[in-house]
């Protein structure tokens, strides 16, 4: 197989797995980055510190220990200015962070692949031997991608009539990734279904609705149980 | 004389006391009576004309409920006579409007003036449901589901076994049919010694055959799929395409007459049924050919 084919092989799964994980990006962009890494543990240790101080005041009374209750309702207050303050300067930060990985990914991922995809969609990744497998025309759209069937038309006119002859079943890079592409979706799909997604029970139908005649609730004995 | 003469006192003040009532004047009185002499509260009642009966029946001692059933019936009669609620024994009779909004909540009609129209009526009238002919320009609410509970999970459920019939019908395709299609594909020689094909089943495995067979089996697993996704509708009385395709959410909210095209909502409804078999023809077909490639490889 060859370069070419390997790359773009490699950038698909490499983007599908991206996809995949996509949930987790956020904490491995903080870990990565030192700066918000800083103040993701000063955030952390603030919280602490006030939850600290939100309990103790539950535990006292306000009437008995006032001074300490307002020295601790007043610390409260100062962290939640500060703890502010840092929720929007990690954000910022993230905020960065996110484009510039995006840009990182296109960059090094997107383009590239779209580029390979351009210059050799029609390079052959495999020919299988065997003739009149598909119609003539299927044949066509898998050799030579799907550019082809859009000229079909032009060269059928051109070639007076006649379709080009193709030995074999060659598959193009283009159509080999394209199917690629949809095999790993389904199976995604599968793989999310079976392992990932809760039965549903069927709900409870609603209760038929009562009859106009209302049942007579007649006492039949007058015997009452004794514990 | 004197008896006389107060029996005509009395029919007299009996007389003037009418008067102010007609003319407004109980609610000063009550104002004196409870207080509220500054008061700029309205001290009228909607109960006014027809009180007389419900209070004797609560002076009697009846039950509350049948105080009010019976006034609902009341409230349909005539007004008869007013009560002076301070003197049970006084009567008089006065034409207070108010008690049509009385009328209008007892009877608990949907076409009263004050009553607030409910969401479900509404929406009934502007689908048709109701049998009220929807107006020209007004969209076609006629398949919106209702955003109760009890619709959203069994709108859940469906989908749940929608996706587990796509599941289970791309296994069965791909495991028992395609992958062993592949494989006698690609291995004529070698499986025909390992599994014996009878001759009136070699069709199967001649690749001049190949398009003729996958085509077949397409077309038979897309009905069998079909069948099993209309009896799962019919079973939870809910339309795939209509509930989950934002297309069509989309297009309902738009006025049937602001298309060129008419009846577009059928029409791309068909559409997207048609590209939805489609579309599980291409991912067969990609999984053959991913398949075919690696069978030849390895």
């Amino acid at each position: 197989m060859e370069y070419p084919v390997v790359i773009a092989i490699v950038f698909l799964f490499i983007t599908n797995f991206l996809n995949w994980t996509s949930q987790y990006h956020a904490s491995i962009r903080a870990k990565l980055f030192s700066s918000n890494t800083k103040l993701t543990s000063e955030y952390k240790s603030k919280l602490a510190k006030r939850h600290e101080y939100v309990l103790e005041n539950n535990s006292i009374s306000a009437q008995d220990n006032y001074a300490k209750w307002t020295k601790n309702n007043r610390a409260i207050s100062k962290l939640d200015i500060e703890l502010k303050k840092l929720k929007e300067l990690i954000s910022q930060n993230d905020s960065v962070n996110l484009k510039l990985f995006k840009r990182l990914r296109l960059v090094a991922l997107t383009v590239p692949f779209m580029a390979i995809k351009l210059y050799y969609g029609k390079k052959i990744v495999y020919r299988l031997p065997f003739d009149n497998l598909f119609p003539q025309i299927m044949t066509l759209m898998v050799s030579k991608g799907f550019a082809s069937l859009a000229l079909l038309p032009l060269n059928y006119y051109k070639s007076g009539g006649k379709l080009e002859s193709i030995s074999g079943l060659p598959i193009c890079l283009g159509i080999y990734v394209w199917a690629l592409t949809s095999v790993l979706k389904n199976l995604e799909f599968l793989v999310k279904f079976i392992f990932f997604t809760e039965p549903v029970i069927k709900p409870n139908p609603l209760r038929p609705t009562t009859t106009t005649e209302s049942k007579d609730l007649k006492i039949e004995q007058d015997l009452v149980g004794l514990d | 004389m004197t008896e006389i003469s107060e029996a005509e006192k009395r029919r007299i003040l009996r007389e003037r006391r009418q008067k102010k009532f007609a003319s407004g004047g109980a609610k000063s009185r009550l104002e004196k009576i409870t207080g509220q002499a500054g008061s700029l509260m309205t001290t009228e009642s909607p109960i006014g004309t027809n009180v007389k009966e419900a209070t004797s029946e609560l002076h009697s001692g009846n039950g509350a409920s049948a105080s009010l059933s019976r006034t609902a019936e009341v409230a349909k009669e005539k007004p008869a006579v007013i009560e002076d609620i301070s003197n049970p024994s006084q009567q008089g009779k006065v034409d207070n409007p108010s008690v049509e909004i009385f009328k209008q909540l007892a009877t608990n009609n949907p076409d009263s003036v004050n009553s607030t129209p409910d969401l479900f009526s509404l929406l009934g009238s502007m689908s048709g449901v109701s049998g009220v002919p929807n107006e020209p320009g007004l969209p076609d609410l006629s398949n919106f589901q209702m955003s109760t509970s009890v619709d959203q999970d069994i709108l859940k459920y469906h989908n749940y076994l929608v996706d587990r019939l796509k599941v289970w019908s791309i296994l069965i395709k791909w495991i028992f049919f395609l992958l062993p299609l592949a494989y006698l594909i690609t291995r004529t020689e070698e499986s025909s010694s390992i599994i014996p094909i009878p001759e009136s089943l070699q069709f199967i495995t001649s690749k001049s055959n190949f398009f003729t067979v996958f085509i077949t089996f397409e077309i038979v697993a897309t009905s069998i799929y079909y069948q099993q996704l209309m009896s799962i509708e019919k079973a939870n009385k809910v339309d795939t395409l209509q509930n989950n395709s934002m297309i069509l959410k989309v297009l309902s909210f738009i006025p049937a007459d602001k298309f060129p095209i008419a009846n577009i909502r059928s029409l791309v409804g068909l559409g997207l049924q048609y590209w939805d078999v489609l579309y599980m023809f291409l991912g067969d077909l990609c999984f053959m050919l991913v398949i075919l490639g690696l069978a030849y490889i390895f």
